[in-house]
């Protein structure tokens, strides 16, 4: 037990890893997290101690918000950036401000590690649809491949003419609060292997009578910029780029050095090179072009000149160019349309 | 130095391998904690950078292991399990002093490659045991890769093995002695090599099972102790390939004054920080271009490099 108590005591000065949950307008909070070195920004909710709740959730997204707490493995705690815990019905949460929140989170972490705090889940204990427990695997169904237990469709669904050689498709939901996606996107997915087959995007637009979020300085073609370099696991420079995009005061230099860093065909161009050019209306085709111009424009704000925010795009228009598309090609490809994807979710664009 | 290695008790052996593995691990993981901090420009200072990650492995020791639906526990445990055993395999057949490795055999390049195979079935059970669809993508993925990869390490070590006139390790650092070390006398090959261990130890730029466009793919439903040790596993691969790295390429223990051990640990380090830096400055590139890179340019270098390998030997 001394030696657990140890542990434990090590461990709440570890870094914080925190799942982040992101509403409409989230882009300060998140480049607070990424820039500070006390936090650890995760890729999945079981990596995290801590839930960070940030900008305005829909009603529409209260209940997915739910399942990705219950992901955070127990104990778990969950931070509401100046939002109301109980709309989100998460009624254990701590509230708290933008500007107190890595030091709440610290605190809360501490208390989750050392066994003092525990948040409980808000789902049901167990799977909502009932395990069918008949077949010879207890699958649900008749065969090996028979069956669609706890109603989630299989990988194997029972097809006439199998050969045994080609995979089944596998029918997928991500979003709207998958870390690596933009913010408040679901994502409907038809999988062969890892490419995808057919794709259907859908944004959750913030409640009717939602508040307009504060005006901040967070530039968000950096926060974006940060958001990909994480994705292609450059994750130090990201830390770079989130503490210029939030530097109201950053200077062009600093934003032309990071540009040094990245734009050279073994930088963040061995990730987004050959990537795909796309067809959109108001986006640029060369993936490499997008996070060029996201730099050009924190270059141009740098001197003084007045930032001009991206318009929405079709996301039907953008699901069709994803469909053939790996699905990690995918994901890196929607990460270049944040700005774009953000600006729908709030008006979403009408297919040209 | 012979090329005949002379070997310890087997169960001296094991140890020797789990010590290896492990300072090896934490030399990497000390490593990529102070590098990050460098390329974030942090300023966190060195003391910090080097507990930082001590006190991360507190942290995963005393958090738990969440339940997926219908995982395949015994897999999940395993997987881990034979990926370290894999690098411990790598590790106990390469020369580790001048005279001595814990195990010499005369096919060592053999179990090399055997260890990578391995290792590829290790990483796709780890995919496969959450019962999860992203790590299953994500264990899929390295398959894919690893039929390049392994082709690539299949050419690059025969060709090593030219020169020295044997498939034993030991030899191949003889051969090195006597006359020029592989970096110079096979200028390709080690270039080639670390595209193979940065698969194989899913780091940098080439981590093709975890990246985090798959929310980590098949760590993603992995926490505490579980992804501790799948964490140590890539970073005992990744010491085992820094140390093959270094007794294929740059002659192992060689070295004057310093006993042949110091002198491997010494190249290995390097080695290690190297790989570990491009973790840091090169994005990871997207699995339909590194196999089309792999296929159309990797795989025809390595093979001109084994021509120009036997037509050397020969003459």
């Amino acid at each position: 037990m001394a030696v657990m108590d140890r542990l434990r005591r090590v461990a709440a000065t570890a870094p914080v890893p925190v799942s982040v949950a992101l509403g409409h307008g989230a882009d300060a909070v998140l480049a607070e997290l990424r820039a500070d070195a006390r936090v650890d920004v995760t890729a999945s909710p079981r990596h995290a101690t801590v839930l960070v709740v940030a900008g305005h959730v829909p009603e529409a997204a209260v209940a997915a918000l739910g399942r990705v707490h219950d992901q955070v493995p127990a104990p778990r705690a969950t931070v509401v950036v100046d939002g109301d815990p109980a709309r989100l019905d998460l009624p254990a949460a701590t509230a708290t401000t933008r500007a107190a929140l890595v030091d709440e989170l610290v605190r809360v972490h501490a208390a989750v590690v050392t066994g003092q705090r525990h948040d409980s889940p808000v789902g049901p204990a167990d799977n909502p649809v009932d395990w069918q427990g008949i077949g010879p695997h207890g699958q649900g169904g008749e065969g090996m491949m028979g069956g669609v237990p706890w109603g989630r469709p299989m990988a194997m669904p029972p097809t006439a003419g199998r050969d045994g050689l080609a995979l089944d498709r596998l029918a997928l939901v991500v979003g709207p609060f998958l870390a690596v996606l933009p913010p408040m996107l679901e994502v409907e997915v038809g999988l062969q292997g890892d490419v995808l087959e057919d794709v259907e995007l859908r944004t959750v637009p913030p409640d009717p009578h939602a508040p307009t979020p504060p005006p901040t300085a967070v530039d968000s073609g950096l926060v974006a910029l940060a958001e990909l370099l994480a994705l292609v696991g450059l994750g130090a420079l990201a830390t770079t780029a989130a503490r210029l995009a939030r530097t109201p005061d950053r200077r062009v230099e600093d934003v032309a050095a990071l540009r040094h860093r990245l734009d050279r065909p073994w930088g963040l161009r061995l990730g987004t090179d050959d990537l795909g050019r796309l067809d959109l209306p108001g986006v640029a085709p060369d993936p490499t072009d997008r996070w060029r111009d996201w730099l050009a424009s924190a270059a141009s704000t740098a001197v003084g000149d007045t930032h001009h925010a991206p318009g929405p795009v079709a996301t039907d228009e953008v699901a069709s160019q994803l469909v053939g598309m790996e699905v990690g090609h995918a994901v890196l490809t929607l990460v270049t349309l944040r700005p774009q994807l953000a600006a729908s979710a709030v008006a979403p664009a009408v297919s040209s | 130095m012979t090329g005949e290695l002379a070997a310890p008790h087997p169960v001296l052996g094991a140890v020797v391998v789990l010590g290896v593995l492990l300072i090896g691990a934490a030399v990497v993981t000390t490593a990529d904690a102070v590098v990050a901090d460098r390329v974030a420009g942090r300023g966190l200072g060195l003391r910090t950078s080097l507990v930082r990650p001590w006190r991360r492995i507190a942290l995963a020791l005393v958090r738990p292991q969440p339940v997926t639906e219908r995982p395949d526990w015994g897999l999940w445990v395993l997987a881990p399990a034979t990926y370290v055993g894999m690098a411990a395999l790598a590790v106990s057949v390469l020369p580790l002093g001048t005279d001595w490795a814990v195990a010499d055999v005369r096919t060592g390049i053999v179990v090399l490659g055997s260890a990578e195979v391995l290792a590829m079935v290790a990483v796709f059970l780890h995919g496969w045991a959450p019962n999860s669809p992203l790590a299953l993508v994500g264990a899929y993925r390295f398959v894919a890769a690893g039929l390049s990869f392994l082709l690539l390490s299949m050419f690059v070590l025969i060709a090593a093995a030219l020169p020295a006139e044997s498939m034993s390790l030991g030899r191949i650092v003889a051969s090195q002695q006597e006359g020029v070390w592989n970096v110079l006398r096979q200028p390709l090959g080690m270039p080639l090599f670390l595209v193979v261990a940065l698969s194989v130890s899913l780091h940098g730029p080439l981590d093709m099972a975890d990246g985090t466009e798959l929310a980590t793919g098949t760590v993603a439903e992995s926490s505490g102790p579980a992804r501790l040790a799948w964490e140590f596993g890539r970073r005992a691969m990744l010491t085992a390939y820094a140390l093959a790295t270094a007794v294929v390429f740059l002659a192992g223990p060689t070295g004057p004054v310093l006993p042949g051990w110091v002198w491997l640990a010494v190249k290995a380090i390097a080695v290690a920080v190297v790989l570990v830096w491009c973790g840091h400055r090169l994005g990871r590139i997207g699995i339909e271009r590194y196999v089309r890179l792999a296929w159309t340019v990797l795989l025809p270098l390595s093979f001109l490099h084994l021509a120009i390998a036997g037509v050397a030997a020969l003459a």
